[in-house]
């Protein structure tokens, strides 16, 4: 028999401990959401044509993959485009079925004879999530936000680089991807709601990429612009603690964030749409985003009925069909995707953390040889990757092109299909020795490199073994590194401290433009050397004249024959080296209405429109 | 004492038959992995994934494998194609390999006669390498780390813990605090950290010997214990007192007077202890952290195993490496109850009860 | 008993400062250093790091940086999450909770199931019952448990029973106060089943032991020769003596609390201590790894002592040394 705990002082301090560690989970009172104000209907409010539905109804939804920040100017993650697509709106967007461009935030446009001015003329009465009025003013700031240069305190002029260009205050994405042949577009108000640009030279997209920018608050980011802090702004952290702040002109707002569990965005009470009867859309009242692991962990969550809409990956369609009359969800073949996958080797020069090359230079100079990298392209079994591991629900990839832009695709480029000898030939020829099986270069290197790729994609992991193998039989040895995505893309925009990459990329516009900032050697994206002050090599100079006539000549045919060169010269130096692009399937619960699907616009592009019939 | 005689006392039972004679089983066929797999461990047949185990049947005086067609590449479902097989061959010469490491060879326990086809014993795994293959080949990996893990912790082990029992005094209580020490931290812990913190400096393929260092250094922490604490109470013996009257060394007694009395509780310990390692390594493998690509271990295939299709559309023999990690587990298990019992009845904590 | 507690945290103190400094000295061993993947952000702002370095010495030889890093801990600064954008006190509170929760539940239902089962595989002992539990218990405890894991996810799937994993459905936070009680409750189950099934074995078998020990002692041949009836001698006297060696396992249960759960956590992702542990070392989230890393051998050390403690409690010996 045990005695009772004689000893109270040890109880009491066992109920202090507990006490404590229970307070302790609490944490600090979180700051207090400011009132909302809602204001009235604008006169020019976007009536849209579809069918009337019912408000109130919460979406759920998976993604796969957490965001890294909300601020537009700093992310470059898919995840993060989604999301604060959902916030953020443009002058004008793509109509989802023809592609054309269409009237969004701007009812109306008219571009001069010269062709060189853009004039915009915004909706009257178009409100911010907060109640603050959307005007020319926004616009304005959001330009001068990508082209504020830095000034001398002294002098007040601007900072020159060692080119004597103009250094600027934040050099994001959009400083880059906006300019214009290197030179900036002039913005001015008109009044409080007409915008002019004028153009440096004709530039046949800036109506889709000018008119496409997301528009930034001014009210909102005005006094971190001023103090240097913009980019820190509308941080992860901003996000979780005062998610109220990051003001919204699109459907819904950001009510909650949980950092690797979840995501809530809200109904926008000011939104500037209205449906055919006048009522204010969106229908959906909340959008729960939970985050997952993986594409299969999201995929499960649907096929158990769980989420409302999905998009499949190819290799689980086969089960996820099964549950289609148990969980009412429908599954759609949407054909072709635009999304890539590819290879590239790292052919910048660049030291790591500790000072040393980050690649060692007999593997730079292979990298660099164009003749290796075909050789590489034409030892990797697409087809066999395309059956085994996707199941056949995918399509051969051999350019930056994919097939389903029938328009821009160009069928005469060169193709490498699946030869080893040739591939082991080509090798031997550059000038590398068959020793065992395994080659080696003249100094006795062996043939070897390391490849990384984000471990979250089981496909993409699954193909970098078969890439492994496919190298191993013509002789040449790859390590393998699966990163987890954040480190990946921290490698390959900031350290540059990687071999080889196998990545991908997904939608875009249509527009030849829109790869402006991957085929230009001067773009954050163009990864095998990217941001580069002058083209390291003849063909990369080629690409960028080519790049910018397509951008200054507005004539179709002439836009079509530059890009079909790209191409051409993409094909012939293999700089990344295309794999394969997936099909793409989305699935849907029956019980949404309004869902129409389309090739470009995915299954959400309506989706203030959507709603669902009431649970019982 | 004597082996021999060690032996027969376990085959007199049947649970020690049993289990001495799986652990043999599995370790002979680890050292003849490569005269039994009929395909390395890294072939791959893109064309064949997610094959499920292929049928074997009589037909026209032989042994023939069933030949199957991709009825539904979307789902990976193949069919028997009816009455069409492969012949089988016995002892045909395929892949090159050398046996135990120093005979080249080419002879293979089994392969097919046309070397397009496949024979899969246990399907194939996500790029159509063969499950039985790689299974077999695994097991080198997750079979000898045990052992060579094991070696090195009762070396280390014997060697502190017998030292420090032996002298006493300051050494040892040096010594039991730093035991503690190692002891008070938690394994899995210590192993991913020690994992993540030593991984940068080795190549992948070296990637096995870390392994067996780190699982080592967890490891050797509570034998030490043990025998000090055995070594203490032997070393009080007469004949202990005795060699060192004859000016016997320490080391010298170690080896001639205390070790033998310590074998019989190291063997239980050890065959205790060798599952532990096993897990271990699979564990690791398993978390991507262990034996990486291309080299095959039963944790890694397991990891290739946790993907959801798997599940959904029933390709249950990727999750064969499992059981093969269960059956040797259970059967070291069941060998060291048995040696406990042999070497002392009335320690045994699990009465009767298997 | 009060001196006994006494030395023995005492005697804690400079093992959990040893552990510390060797976690420390690990990750030092690790290239780079605790900011690298974060100077390549770009939303972070530069006095932030700025800061963190200074606090932490983080430009200064490691045994500089770990008395920097003990004094913050001291002072409650944990340091700073980069893949979360959290503190990590913030972060090992919320992990800490739910990884509580699923011990807690593990450790409940294995003593729950395990005392009654051995119990009565004791007092039924050469039955068919005790063979077929005796054997289960044997292949439970030598089940890995992430293949375990593996085993009852493939389960769900199959069967649509329980969910795949996670610790809470996707729209919790709107559900019902009951509501969210039974959709834990059901994340729960595949997890716990997870963990318990290796303590149910080896609890069952020690108990089963201990019983059938006891039931040979001559105290319960007396009770029977008394006259008392089987089921009470079994039911209060056996038992309770037969608890006693178990006691001292709730201690080492408390240890395993943190440690235990990594593998099922990971496989049924659900996202307690284990997981953000097993995460933050792939991303290198040196901060978050160091913590928990001190945390688990904090727990572990902490168990030792809760189970020295209960068992010098029910040891009379060492219960009624002050009255020596």
């Amino acid at each position: 028999m045990l005695p009772p705990f004689p000893y109270p002082q040890v109880k009491c301090l066992l109920a202090a401990l507990s006490a404590l560690w229970l307070l302790a989970c609490g944490g600090p009172p979180e700051p207090e959401a400011p009132a909302l104000v809602v204001q009235p209907i604008p006169a020019d409010a976007l009536s849209v044509q579809q069918p009337v539905g019912v408000p109130g109804a919460t979406l759920i939804e998976t993604v796969a993959g957490d965001l890294a920040t909300f601020n537009p100017l700093v992310n470059e993650s898919a995840t993060g485009s989604a999301v604060i697509g959902r916030l953020l709106d443009s002058l004008v967007t793509l109509d989802p079925d023809s592609g054309e461009v269409i009237p969004n935030l701007a009812h109306t446009w008219e571009i001069s004879e010269d062709q060189l001015q853009y004039t915009f003329f915004l909706r009257k009465g178009v409100c911010w999530s907060d109640g603050h009025a959307f005007t020319a003013d926004d616009v304005v700031f959001t330009w001068n936000a990508f082209f504020a240069k830095k000034l001398d305190p002294a002098t007040g002029q601007p900072l020159l680089d060692e080119q004597g260009r103009p250094q600027y205050r934040y050099n994001t994405r959009a400083t880059f991807s906006q300019q214009i042949n290197g030179q900036e577009p002039i913005i001015e108000k008109l009044d409080a709601h007409t915008v002019r640009f004028t153009t440096p030279e004709v530039y046949a997209p800036f109506l889709l990429f000018g008119g496409g920018q997301s528009i930034l608050p001014k009210h909102a980011l005005q006094t971190a612009f001023e103090d240097g802090s913009l980019l820190d702004q509308w941080s992860l952290e901003t996000a979780i603690k005062q998610p109220w702040s990051l003001v919204s002109l699109n459907a819904f707002t950001l009510e909650a964030y949980r950092p690797g569990e979840r995501m809530v965005l809200k109904r926008n009470p000011n939104y500037w749409k209205v449906d055919s009867q006048g009522q204010r859309l969106p229908y959906i009242e909340r959008i729960i985003t939970k985050i997952v692991q993986d594409v299969n962990s999201s995929n499960i969550a649907f096929a158990q009925g769980l989420t409302d809409i999905e998009s499949i990956a190819p290799d689980n369609v086969a089960w996820v069909k099964r549950g289609e009359q148990a969980y009412d969800y429908k599954l759609l073949d949407m054909g072709p995707s635009s999304s890539t996958n590819f290879i590239w080797f790292n052919q910048k020069e660049v030291k790591n953390a500790a000072g040393e090359a980050a690649i060692p230079e007999h593997r730079l100079a292979w990298f660099r040889d164009a003749r290796f990298r075909r050789a590489i392209s034409y030892g990797i079994d697409r087809e066999g990757i395309i059956q085994g591991v996707y199941f056949n629900r995918a399509h051969r990839l051999d350019g930056y092109v994919s097939p389903k832009r029938k328009f821009w695709y160009n069928p005469a480029i060169r193709t490498y299909p699946y030869q080893p000898q040739k591939a082991r030939q080509l090798l031997l020829d550059m000038g590398f020795q068959d020793r065992d099986g395994r080659l080696y270069d003249a100094a006795g290197h062996p043939l070897q490199f390391s490849l990384m790729t984000n471990s979250n994609n089981g496909l993409r992991v699954e193909m970098a073994t078969v890439f492994k193998e496919n190298m191993a039989a013509i002789g040449v040895s790859v390590d393998l590194q699966f990163l987890d995505f954040n480190t990946l893309v921290t490698k390959i925009s900031g350290t540059s401290d990687y071999e080889a990459c196998m990545l991908g990329l997904g939608g875009g516009a249509p527009d030849p433009y829109a790869g402006k900032d991957i085929l230009m050697s001067g773009g954050r994206l163009h990864f095998w050397n990217p941001q580069q002050a002058e083209p390291a090599t003849a063909w990369e100079a080629r690409i960028d004249e080519l790049m910018r006539s397509i951008g200054r000549h507005t004539d179709v045919e002439r836009r079509k024959a530059d890009y079909f060169e790209v191409q051409a010269i993409l094909a012939e130096q293999q700089p990344m080296i295309f794999l394969v692009s997936p099909k793409d399937f989305v699935g849907y619960r029956t019980a949404w209405h309004n869902i129409r699907p389309t090739p470009l616009g995915g299954i959400t592009w309506n989706l203030e429109s959507l709603w669902r019939t009431a649970e019982p | 004492m004597g082996f021999r005689l060690l032996m027969r006392q376990i085959y007199k039972r049947p649970m020690g038959a049993l289990s001495a004679t799986v652990l043999l089983g599995l370790y002979a066929i680890a050292l003849f992995a490569d005269f039994l797999a009929p395909y390395p461990t890294n072939l791959q047949d893109l064309e064949r994934t997610y094959h499920p185990p292929t049928a074997v049947f009589w037909k026209a005086g032989a042994l023939q494998v069933q030949k199957y067609a991709l009825v539904d590449p979307s789902e990976a479902r193949y069919e028997a194609i009816a009455g069409q097989g492969t012949r089988l061959q016995f002892f045909a010469k395929g892949h090159p390999y050398r046996l135990l490491g120093l005979i080249p060879c080419e002879r293979h326990l089994f392969q097919l006669a046309d070397p397009d086809a496949r024979i899969y014993l246990l399907g194939s795994d996500s790029t159509g390498r063969d499950v039985f293959s790689r299974l077999i080949y695994g097991a080198r990996v997750s079979l000898f780390v045990g052992l060579l893990g094991i070696s090195i912790t009762t070396v280390l082990g014997l060697l502190i813990g017998g030292l420090s029992g032996y002298f006493g005094g300051r050494i040892d209580f040096l010594t039991m605090r730093l035991v503690e020490f190692m002891m008070a931290m938690p394994g899995l812990y210590l192993l991913l950290a020690l994992r993540s913190a030593l991984a940068p400096h080795f190549a992948s393929d070296e990637m096995f010997y870390v392994i067996v260092i780190i699982l080592s250094l967890i490891g050797w922490a509570g034998t030490a214990r043990v025998l000090r604490g055995m070594t203490l109470s032997i070393r009080q013996h007469q004949f202990v007192l005795a060699a060192e009257c004859m000016g016997q060394g320490p080391v010298a007694i170690l080896r001639l007077h205390i070790l033998p009395n310590l074998l019989s509780y190291l063997l239980v310990a050890a065959t205790l202890s060798i599952p532990g390692y096993v897990l271990g390594e699979a564990a690791l493998s398993f978390l991507g952290l262990g034996i990486q690509e291309p080299a095959a271990s039963w944790g890694l295939m397991l990891s290739q195993a946790q993907d959801v299709k798997v599940f959904y559309l029933n390709f249950w023999w990727l999750l064969t490496p499992g059981m093969a990690i269960f059956l040797t587990v259970v059967a070291y298990n069941v060998l060291g109850d048995v040696l406990s019992e042999h070497f002392d009845p009335k320690k045994n904590v699990a009465k009767d009860s298997f | 008993m009060i001196a006994f507690i006494l030395r023995r945290f005492l005697a804690m103190i400079p093992l959990i400062f040893g552990i510390t400094l060797l976690a420390f000295a690990l990750m030092s061993l690790a290239p780079g250093d605790f900011l690298t993947p974060v100077r390549a952000q770009r939303d972070v702002p530069p006095e932030l790091i700025d800061a963190i370095e200074k606090s932490f010495g983080l430009d200064q030889a490691w045994y500089v940086q770990y008395v920097k890093w003990l004094g913050n801990v001291f002072s409650g600064n944990l340091g700073h999450s980069w893949t979360y954008k959290l503190p990590v006190t913030d972060l090992i509170g919320q992990r800490l909770w739910a990884t509580f929760l699923l011990s807690l539940s593990a450790f409940s239902f294995a003593w729950c199931l395990a005392i009654p089962l051995g119990v009565l595989t004791a007092i039924y002992r050469g039955s068919l019952l005790d063979r077929v539990v005796s054997f289960l218990a044997y292949s439970a405890l030598s089940i890995p448990e992430f293949f375990l894991a593996l085993l009852l996810v493939f389960f769900a799937a199959q069967t649509g029973l329980f969910p795949l994993g996670g610790a809470t459905s996707i729209d919790y936070d709107y559900m019902s106060l009951s509501e969210q009680f039974w959709d834990r409750a059901r994340h729960l189950v595949l997890p716990t089943l997870a963990l318990s099934i290796g303590s149910i074995a080896s609890i069952l078998r020690i108990m089963r032991a201990n019983f059938l020990d006891v039931m040979a002692a001559d105290f319960v041949r007396t009770a029977r020769a008394k006259g008392l009836s089987a089921v009470r001698v079994n039911a209060l006297h056996v038992t309770r003596n037969a608890l006693n060696p178990l006691i001292s396992s709730f201690g080492f249960a408390f240890s395993g609390l943190l440690s235990g759960a990594l593998m099922v956590e990971i496989v049924l992702q659900y996202p307690g201590l284990g997981q953000l542990m097993y995460q933050s070392i792939l991303r290198e989230d040196q901060f978050v790894v160091l913590a928990s890393v001190m945390l688990g051998c904090v727990m572990l050390v902490l168990g030792n002592l809760i189970a020295d403690i209960l068992l010098a409690w029910s040891d009379p010996r060492i219960r009624l040394e002050k009255k020596q």
